[in-house]
């Protein structure tokens, strides 16, 4: 659920004056990360993938907007891994990167947003 | 909303950062990942302090788009983390519109924005699409 006190709390940590006053309530661009936080326990679903949430660098988030999406709207996420490669780090050491895709739905299964989380986390020591 | 290829947004100086910025952050969001508070955490990673969140730093950037072309015309928006947001961090938001196509009764834009610290190092980098029938543009035949 999109909670009007939750998506006020949000728009003012990340400086969002224009979210509550004049867009007809409009939650922040990047509110569904926050959802994201709270529905899937992100620390949690990071472990089960194998990697540990404070070793893992967010290398880029991408959303795309479908719909509007408002204050009191009901949703539904799934995140799937979308994408795992090993690569070479620039200074040594080999990095994990993985990719997590998830749709954001609403209760009548219209697809609103979609997120694209793209993390690195070093597998071996990096040499620095 | 008139946009332009090469037109500059108003900067928008957010100023200087503090470790409340990014507890206010943590709390908003319920991404608690002790990096971002706890500074013996944060050295334990090899980090000289706690470092703001790379989501902070797409919600300031997001803030700044919402604010140049209205919310409800992003369609997309890409975010690239370069570097942490460090606490004392003072920090500029800056934009500029890439390009501009009509389609029929639309116009859509590409924009960049991006979050730069005081010395010039960039934090972050938004490339945003936009589209909307309010627009207008200076568009070359």
């Amino acid at each position: 659920m999109v909670e009007e006190g939750k998506v006020r709390e949000f728009a003012r940590a990340v400086q969002d004056t224009a979210a509550s006053e004049t867009s007809g309530n409009l939650v922040p661009p990047t509110f569904a990360i926050s959802s994201a936080q709270w529905s899937n326990r992100g620390d949690q679903f990071f472990r089960e993938l194998g990697l540990d949430p404070s070793m893992t660098l967010h290398g880029e988030q991408e959303f795309e907007y479908l719909r509007d999406l408002r204050i009191g709207e009901e949703l539904v996420l799934n995140v799937s891994v979308t994408a795992v490669e090993q690569k070479a780090g620039r200074r040594g050491g080999q990095m994990t990167l993985v990719e997590l895709t998830t749709e954001i739905r609403d209760t009548s299964g219209r697809i609103v947003q979609r997120m694209w989380q793209r993390v690195i986390q070093p597998t071996q020591p990096m040499v620095s | 909303m008139r946009l332009s290829a090469g037109m500059e947004s108003e900067p928008w100086v957010i100023g200087q950062l503090t470790l409340a910025e990014f507890v206010r952050y943590a709390g908003a969001s319920g991404d608690f990942n002790p990096v971002h508070f706890d500074p013996a955490v944060a050295a334990k990673i090899g980090a000289p302090t706690v470092f703001g969140h790379g989501m902070l730093s797409a919600g300031l950037l997001a803030s700044y788009l919402s604010t140049w072309v209205g919310r409800e015309h992003i369609r997309r928006i890409r975010f690239r983390f370069n570097d942490r947001l460090w606490p004392e961090d003072v920090i500029i938001a800056t934009g500029r519109c890439l390009s501009v196509s009509r389609s029929v009764g639309w116009l859509e834009a590409d924009l960049e924005a991006s979050l730069t610290a005081q010395g010039g190092t960039t934090k972050a980098v938004a490339t945003c699409q936009v589209s909307s029938s309010d627009f207008e543009a200076d568009i070359p035949q």
